[in-house]
């Protein structure tokens, strides 16, 4: 369990942070800044919650002691003013951010836990491996022999300690925020604030308060200055994960600070300047994407100078026995399986053999459910979820058939086995395969006219051939299409 | 007999309905938690009447950086209860004396001394609801 310490004079707020954090982590707990430091140095936390004013010393003071103490300690002030400069200095200062008092429960559970998933991205060592023999690592393991990975593990080697922009390119799954976390480690900055932003994840308009801060005032809840992520990392480096779906307004304000160092918060006139390293993480086809005006190719210029691409793990199935392995183990501790002695060969086959739409982390899913669902000390083909079989009979059909119109009316059975077998990763799956289907279906009208099929589909010839080549279809000139996957 | 097993087995709260809508925004902060609030309550009964006396003692002998941590105690304290009326003029006092005006700090806290000695009170009835 995670290890929060909570420091201020109030009795109250000690067992109020109880009440609410129990759930989430174990909590301890000083009156004054001499006590939290003291207990600060005997244990190890992932968290703090300290007072602005505490009866010993100035919270700035004290936070400054936890910073030299430990860089990457997540510290939450607590104040009874919102707009109290001293928490906006702190908050210039790295720390993770403030809540004034009263507090509530559950915006305090919620940011303590973020504090701690912030404790563990900028923390958790990420080491690399090439070898069969998998070290026990304390962290997390980042595996892989195969040629596109070695490329992968050298790129970071190379970059990261320059401080240049990041632009990490993948599909969902593949392991993006892995490589921003081992460049963080390997970087200069590694002593600075690591922070991470999944830019879907917000609405546009929180998405720019989020990295720029905003003033009081300047929109409906704006009740008080906020500093943002920029403002908070400056020295540090700062993960934006899926840039792709940012909006173009924020695209610009991110540029900018690319370019200059400079930025404005939300509703604000003063030019702060701010020296963060950018790293950015898409799945997206960006360069469709300025095509199509969505993304802003001056942003992409910039943030392309150095890219690191993941390979999807149907192109790597070289790893996916070293993969099996390690999530083998991991599962086998985690859920507590010491009988549990491996996977047959046959298994084995299913697995290398399937296509991964959900990649690394679909395979780390499967593994761990297999693990769970296993009464036998080795895992066979009957435990592995349905759409491992399913995959592996439409290998082995013939071409004729994979062009017919049964492979998509299969559609609800589909989903029936997904459901069934609890499936995760339902959307995707389906949407691939009635992706596959509609993409056969209307290459097959046209004898694999492309722009004639791009026409009737009603997308750009560029995405046709994207998906083309994300399905394998083969195109034979003039006669047939066959589905290659 | 019975009645006094039945007080000692069932321990139960007696916060009234009155209370209930006093303190609905406190409440609702502690996610609807009454025992919570109640346990709050009953600490803050014990701690605040040191507080508030040293409160007023440092304001009244001029010694405003001490106004500015005791008064930050202060209000922490009683904010879980109450966020308008007296505490909005206590945080006043605060930033007055943080300014070193002694004369605005008294003026203010003299407009609230009332109202924060009548919510320490209603603070006190809370707490006593666990029978």
């Amino acid at each position: 369990m995670p290890h929060v310490l909570v420091i201020d004079d109030d009795r109250a707020i000690h067992l109020l942070a109880k009440k609410s954090l129990s759930p989430i982590a174990d909590v301890s707990f000083a009156m004054t800044a001499d006590e939290g430091l003291r207990l600060l140095k005997q244990n190890s936390f992932d968290a703090v919650l300290l007072d602005i004013v505490l009866p010993d010393r100035n919270g700035l003071a004290m936070y400054c002691e936890i910073r030299d103490y430990d860089r990457r300690l997540p510290v939450i002030f607590m104040t009874v003013d919102a707009t109290s400069q001293t928490a906006i200095e702190a908050m210039q200062l790295g720390a993770f951010d403030y809540l004034a008092k009263p507090l509530s429960v559950d915006p305090l559970r919620d940011l303590v836990e973020k504090a701690i998933e912030q404790r563990m991205i900028s923390s958790v060592p990420v080491a690399i491996s090439a070898n069969s023999d998998l070290p026990l690592v304390a962290g997390e393991l980042f595996i892989g022999r195969s040629k596109s990975m070695l490329e992968v593990f050298k790129a970071i080697g190379r970059v990261s300690k320059q401080d240049v922009p990041v632009l990490i390119r993948g599909e969902s799954g593949t392991g993006k925020e892995l490589v921003a976390r081992a460049l963080f480690q390997h970087s200069h900055r590694d002593d600075e604030p690591f922070l991470a932003v999944n830019c879907a994840a917000l609405p546009d308009n929180l998405l720019e308060s989020e990295l720029f801060g905003h003033e009081k005032g300047a929109f409906t809840g704006a009740e008080s200055r906020r500093i943002g992520k920029f403002e908070q990392c400056n020295g540090g480096t700062l993960f934006l994960d899926e840039i792709g779906d940012m909006a173009p307004s924020v695209q610009a304000k991110v540029l900018r600070v690319l370019q200059e160092q400079k930025f404005e918060r939300v509703g604000g006139n003063n030019q702060l300047t701010t020296n963060v390293r950018i790293i950015a993480a898409t799945n997206r086809p960006l360069e469709q994407m300025v095509k199509n005006g969505e993304f802003r190719e001056d942003l992409l210029y910039r943030l392309n100078g150095v890219t690191i691409e993941l390979p999807p793990l149907r192109d790597r199935q070289g790893d996916v026995e070293l993969l099996l392995q390690y999530f083998l183990g991991q599962a086998k501790r985690e859920l507590k399986k010491p009988d549990l002695e491996g996977i047959s060969p046959e298994t084995v086959d299913l697995l290398t053999a399937y296509h991964w739409p959900g990649n690394v982390r679909q395979l780390r899913a499967v593994i761990r459910r297999c693990v769970l669902d296993c009464t036998m000390p080795v895992i066979v083909p009957d435990v592995l979820p349905k759409e491992i079989y399913l995959a592996s009979a439409e290998l082995a059909e013939t071409d004729s058939s994979m062009t017919s119109a049964s492979p998509g009316s299969q559609l609800p059975e589909l989903l029936d086995r997904l459901i069934q077998d609890k499936s995760t990763n339902i959307y995707s799956e389906a949407v691939e395969y009635v992706e596959r289907y509609v993409l056969l279906r209307i290459l097959s009208e046209t004898n694999g006219n492309q722009s004639q099929a791009a026409e009737m589909l009603g997308i750009t010839r560029g995405k046709l051939r994207d998906r083309i080549a994300t399905y394998k279809i083969v195109l034979s000139s003039g006669v047939s299409v066959r589905d290659h996957t | 007999m019975i009645a006094k097993l039945i007080r000692l087995t069932t321990a139960a709260l007696v916060v009234t309905e009155e209370q209930k809508i006093r303190f609905a925004t406190a409440i609702d902060r502690v996610a609807g938690d009454i025992d919570l609030l109640v346990s709050i309550a009953a600490i803050v009964t014990e701690d605040v009447p040191a507080v508030f006396a040293k409160f007023k003692e440092q304001l009244a002998t001029g010694m405003l950086t001490e106004v500015t941590v005791t008064g930050h105690q202060l209000k922490g304290m009683l904010s879980t209860f109450e966020t308008r009326g007296p505490i909005v003029l206590l945080q006043e006092v605060i930033s007055s004396a943080r300014k070193g005006n002694q004369q605005e700090a008294d003026d203010t806290f003299h407009r609230c001394a009332a109202g924060i000695s009548s919510l320490i009170e209603e603070i006190k009835q809370l707490g006593a609801a666990h029978s």
